[in-house]
């Protein structure tokens, strides 16, 4: 998708889909903050990148409504790190959230498919 | 490598995060962007341009900030500062209860436990206080002027006596307080009142029959108390003169019975054949002139033939006198006590003189007239509960304080424990300039809350305590009867007793705080030490204190219940089993002289042929009935000592009384049927009686005999019956000697027959029943009881006393054990590294356990020598209520101390375990 000016896009999407796309990857398992960021930076391709900024009151808000756990690890030789998990009421909420983007991203792609003549 | 925390920090300062937040937020971030220059290090860029790079995960402005803005976190309360320099009094006052709040509910647990020991010892206190303060000091309530009220009989008896007395007057005779209410000038008015209360089966108006309580009273009762009615109108003297059939009830049985509706006025209540009308309620919280009671009724004295048949209480045949009054007064103005007492005793006399004058002369009249009014100050009316429960509401309001003070000393040694937690915290305010005195009375506010809390709750817990003591002494006194008032004084106790609590608990924490070296602290914290060897020490006086309490209160109960255990199981001479006692009227029945005895022999012969009875037989003063009986006599060959050498208990008994009721003979035989109808009178004696009377000499064959005023009979000796307790279960056996009932001078007028059983005594009982019906269908039964029944409320009080004791002694022990382990464990946890240290050198974990161990057998040392001198005091304290156990008594005070010993040392065994228990380089680590 080079040369589409994705950062309005970006702002746009991000907005509604962070909750979801961070659920889902702690849905999986426990991860730290980096390792959520990074995450999504990757699997989008890039496409997806959060600032620091933003990213961690985003987690501390989801931390606060209940739907995630943050909790301070010590692992052996290592420094402590804050792990965060989904917890029941967020599992709740990524399931719906799921079915919600869905049914959002199908009812796009059937207004917007290429119409054959 | 760059200080990320800074840039994190510098991004946040606009925010109001707790700076615990605050630090947990730096760190994350701080690692988020270390995590990310390691990245474009290992990726190979030059650390300046990677520092670049991650700095750009900011973006420009205050967008961290804006984002966190609306987050809870992001907003702190404003804070509150202990020690902050005070600028206004009631604002500072404010804000140290808004912080004692905050730190209560910060800790609930610790918030929960403080109240309820509060709320228990505080309320157990009131509530004692309470009934002691109503029954020994309290004035009559809802009474005018109490302090100008005098008695002129004695207030701390109740009951009645037919026949002669000598000395101070308990009661006085319906005829002596007409007297003295027309003729001693120096009262401005005289009243009197039946000294004990009724119970009378009444109907109203055609309902069905009910139990209630009354009293008799004379027409100025309620003038001479000063109250007025609450509806209706009250006795007057008018009632003196007539027989008017008026009655009054009072405030609490109006709403009970009546819901408080004026309509009760007018309506008919029918006791017997009397038919009476209410004309008027009693003021409310008005109980009459006993302390201690609460009648529901008050009728006019002149009622008494009517209500209280088989005898005529207000016309006395010289030389018998039925004194059964209680006569009250108010003095004149001006007049002192001894002169009211000279001139009443001049009106008493010239009473005594006339009524006796024609029968006597000489010896004998200066006897009669050996008799005299007592004036005493009445404020606190008549009351018998008084004597009999004061040492017990004493003993009981010292062992509750005691508890109190042990409740106090642990959550002293709590909020010590506490206090030390917070102690760097403390360090730090005081270097940062705040003021010493203003933390410690940050300090007491807090510990004032606390107290007001469970002050407050206290009020439920003596409420029910109230009640449930309230029923306890009733079991012993069945008359007994208060209810629950928070009056002023009452009121006064509890909030002293709640503020001297918050004091007492939090004064040791508080003088910690003024010794608090901020600087030494703040090194010691560095070092991870927890807390300070001086708060050691407190906690641990604190905790010898409280096994030293706890001692006497442990020693108290078992002396307590080894009493009970011992009257339970007094030898009364005679198996106490299997035993009916049951009770007829029988001058009210109408029998007397020939007739009477027929209808004794009738019944016993009748109730002998049931099965299941395997002798049966009566006596006038039955077993432990509270009655007695007493003659003035001449033994043979004895020369009395002195004056009143010559009186001895009697008993007016039927045919084999002895056998029934299982006391053995030591000489001679029993009374038998046949002494019915001999020309020679014959009596019994017991054991007491021959030892007195008789010494050495044989008394079978022996003559006493009996003198009356007019009369004089004489008794052949003709057995000695070992001693048995029917009367009381404390004290010597009186003398006593037994006649039968047939002969002449005897009378058995409410005569308590005796049924031993082969079996239990329930189903024979309703057989008894039936034969009596069947002899006189009309005969009235005034009670029936087993033996078992009939002694119960004897120990009642003790039973109560024991009860508490023993329960007071186990929360006493629960609390020290709780203190104890709070204070080891405390110990240990500051010791820690110390200990750990040992493990990790080779100390074997016996070596360790045995160390704390000894360590609590040095606290209990301390405790058991202070507490053993408490242990000496309290037991004197109970001196007078122990039966079969000397209040030194060493296995009692062994047992004690071993059970303290046995919990201390269990206590002390948890926290030891765990110190041995310690993983060496896990506790040195978190050091």
């Amino acid at each position: 998708m080079a040369g589409i000016d994705t950062r309005a896009l970006d702002r746009e999407l991000k907005k509604g889909s962070a909750e979801l796309l961070i659920l889902s990857l702690l849905d999986a398992r426990p991860r730290h903050g980096y390792e959520l960021s990074k995450l999504i930076h990757t699997r989008s391709g890039g496409q997806l990148t959060f600032h620091i900024d933003s990213f961690y009151p985003l987690l501390y808000r989801l931390e606060e409504r209940g739907w995630i756990k943050g909790a301070w690890v010590e692992k052996p030789a290592e420094r402590r790190r804050r792990f965060y998990k989904v917890t029941a009421e967020g599992r709740r909420v990524l399931a719906q959230q799921r079915k919600t983007w869905a049914a959002f991203v199908e009812a796009v792609r059937r207004v917007t498919r290429v119409e054959h003549a | 490598m760059p200080d990320w925390a800074r840039e994190v920090c510098t991004r946040l300062s606009s925010l109001r995060l707790s700076p615990t937040r605050e630090t947990e937020i730096v760190e994350e971030l701080s690692q988020h962007l270390d995590d990310r220059w390691r990245e474009l290090i290992a990726g190979g860029a030059l650390p300046d341009a990677a520092t670049q790079l991650t700095l750009a995960e900011f973006r420009d402005g205050d967008v961290l900030p804006r984002y966190m803005a609306p987050l809870r976190q992001a907003h702190l309360a404003p804070s509150i500062t202990p020690g902050a320099p005070a600028e206004r009094l009631l604002g500072d006052l404010w804000q140290d209860l808004r912080y004692a709040r905050r730190t209560m509910a910060a800790r609930p647990s610790f918030t929960a436990v403080a109240v309820l020991s509060l709320a228990l010892g505080i309320g157990a206190d009131t509530a004692i206080f309470g009934l002691w303060n109503g029954v020994l000091r309290a004035s009559l309530p809802a009474v005018r002027e109490p302090e100008q009220l005098v008695m002129l009989s004695n207030p701390d008896e109740r009951g009645s006596w037919t026949g002669r007395t000598q000395g101070p007057r308990s009661w006085l005779t319906y005829s002596e307080f007409e007297q003295l209410r027309d003729h001693a000038d120096s009262f401005s008015a005289i009243m009197a009142s039946q000294s004990s209360l009724s119970t009378w089966q009444v109907r109203f108006d055609g309902d069905a029959w009910e139990e209630v309580s009354g009293r008799l009273v004379s027409g100025g009762f309620f003038q001479v108390l000063g109250v007025d009615p609450a509806i209706g109108r009250l006795f007057t003297v008018a009632e003196d003169r007539t027989d008017a059939p008026d009655a009054v009830i009072s405030y609490t049985y109006w709403q009970r019975r009546f819901g408080g509706r004026p309509d009760v006025l007018g309506r008919t209540l029918t006791i017997r054949k009397a038919v009476l009308t209410i004309v008027g309620v009693a003021p409310r919280g008005f109980i009459g002139e006993t302390s201690g009671q609460q009648p529901d009724l008050w009728l006019p004295l002149r009622m008494q033939p009517s209500v209280i048949p088989g005898s005529d209480r207000l016309h006395d045949m010289p030389p018998e006198k039925a004194m059964w009054l209680h006569v009250f007064g108010r003095l004149k103005p001006g007049v002192p006590l001894a002169q009211a007492e000279a001139q009443a005793n001049a009106v008493f006399h010239a009473g005594l003189e006339s009524f006796y004058g024609a029968i006597a002369s000489g010896e004998r009249r200066r006897e009669f007239l050996d008799q005299r009014l007592q004036v005493r100050p009445a404020r606190r009316g008549a009351s018998a509960t008084r004597r009999e429960f004061a040492q017990s509401l004493t003993t009981l309001l010292v062992a509750v304080a005691v508890l109190l003070l042990i409740a106090c000393a642990n959550l002293a040694n709590l909020l010590l424990a506490r206090g030390a937690a917070r102690k760097p915290e403390m360090a730090v305010r005081l270097s940062l300039g705040a003021n010493r005195g203003r933390l410690i009375r940050q300090l007491v506010t807090e510990s004032l809350a606390l107290a007001a809390i469970g002050g407050v709750a206290a009020i439920a817990v003596a409420y029910v305590l109230h009640g449930a003591l309230v029923s306890m002494m009733a079991r012993s006194d069945s008359d007994f009867a208060m209810s629950f008032a928070l009056d002023p004084l009452v009121m006064t106790f509890l909030l002293a007793a709640t503020v001297a609590a918050a004091l007492l608990f939090v004064v040791l924490p508080a003088w910690q705080v003024t010794k608090t070296d901020a600087g030494a602290t703040l090194k010691e914290q560095s070092r991870g030490a927890i807390g300070s060897f001086g708060q050691l020490r407190s906690g641990r006086l604190l905790v010898s204190l409280q096994l030293a309490l706890s001692l006497p209160l442990l020693v108290g109960a078992g002396l307590l219940a080894r009493t009970v255990y011992n009257l339970q199981r007094a030898d009364l001479g005679f198996p106490a089993e299997r035993l009916l006692l049951v009770r007829v009227n029988l001058r009210e029945a109408g029998y007397e002289g020939a007739r009477r005895d027929r209808l004794l022999r009738e019944l016993v012969g009748e109730i002998g042929r049931i099965p299941g009875v395997q002798a049966a037989s009566f006596s006038q003063l039955g077993v432990f009935s509270g009655g007695e009986s007493s003659a003035t006599i001449e033994v043979e060959g004895y020369a009395p000592k002195g004056h009143d050498d010559h009186e001895s208990a009697l008993d007016v008994i039927g045919p084999r009384y002895f056998s029934t009721l299982g006391v053995p003979m030591r000489l001679g035989r029993e009374i038998l049927e046949n002494d019915r109808g001999n020309a020679t009178n014959v009596c019994v004696i017991n054991e007491a009686f021959a030892k007195r009377f008789f010494d050495q000499r044989n008394p079978i064959g022996m003559r006493i005999t009996l003198v009356n005023d007019d009369s004089r009979t004489s008794y052949q000796v003709v057995g000695v019956a070992n001693n048995a307790r029917t009367h009381s279960l404390r004290g010597d056996v009186e003398p006593r000697y037994f006649v039968p009932a047939k002969q002449p001078s005897s009378s058995a007028n409410s005569p308590t027959l005796l049924i031993r059983t082969t079996t239990e005594t329930g189903p024979v009982l309703a057989a008894v029943r039936k034969a009596i019906q069947g002899v006189d269908a009309a005969l009235p039964i005034i009670s029936a009881t087993s033996i078992e029944e009939q002694m119960a409320p004897l120990t009642a009080q003790d039973r109560t006393t024991a009860q508490l004791a023993v329960v007071f002694g186990c929360v006493a022990l629960t609390l020290a054990a709780i203190g104890l382990y709070g204070v080891l464990s405390y110990g240990i946890a500051r010791r820690t590294g110390e200990i750990a240290i040992r493990i990790a050198l080779g100390a074997q974990r016996g070596r360790v356990i045995s160390m704390i161990l000894r360590e609590t057998i040095g606290l209990l040392s301390a405790g058991l020598a202070l507490g053993g001198g408490l242990a000496y005091a309290a037991s004197r304290l109970i001196d007078s209520r122990l039966y079969g156990v000397a209040p030194q008594d060493p296995l009692t005070l062994a047992l004690a101390t071993g059970l303290l010993l046995l919990v201390a040392l269990s206590a002390a065994y948890l926290p030891a375990q765990r110190a041995s228990r310690l993983d060496p380089m896990a506790a040195l680590r978190h050091q």
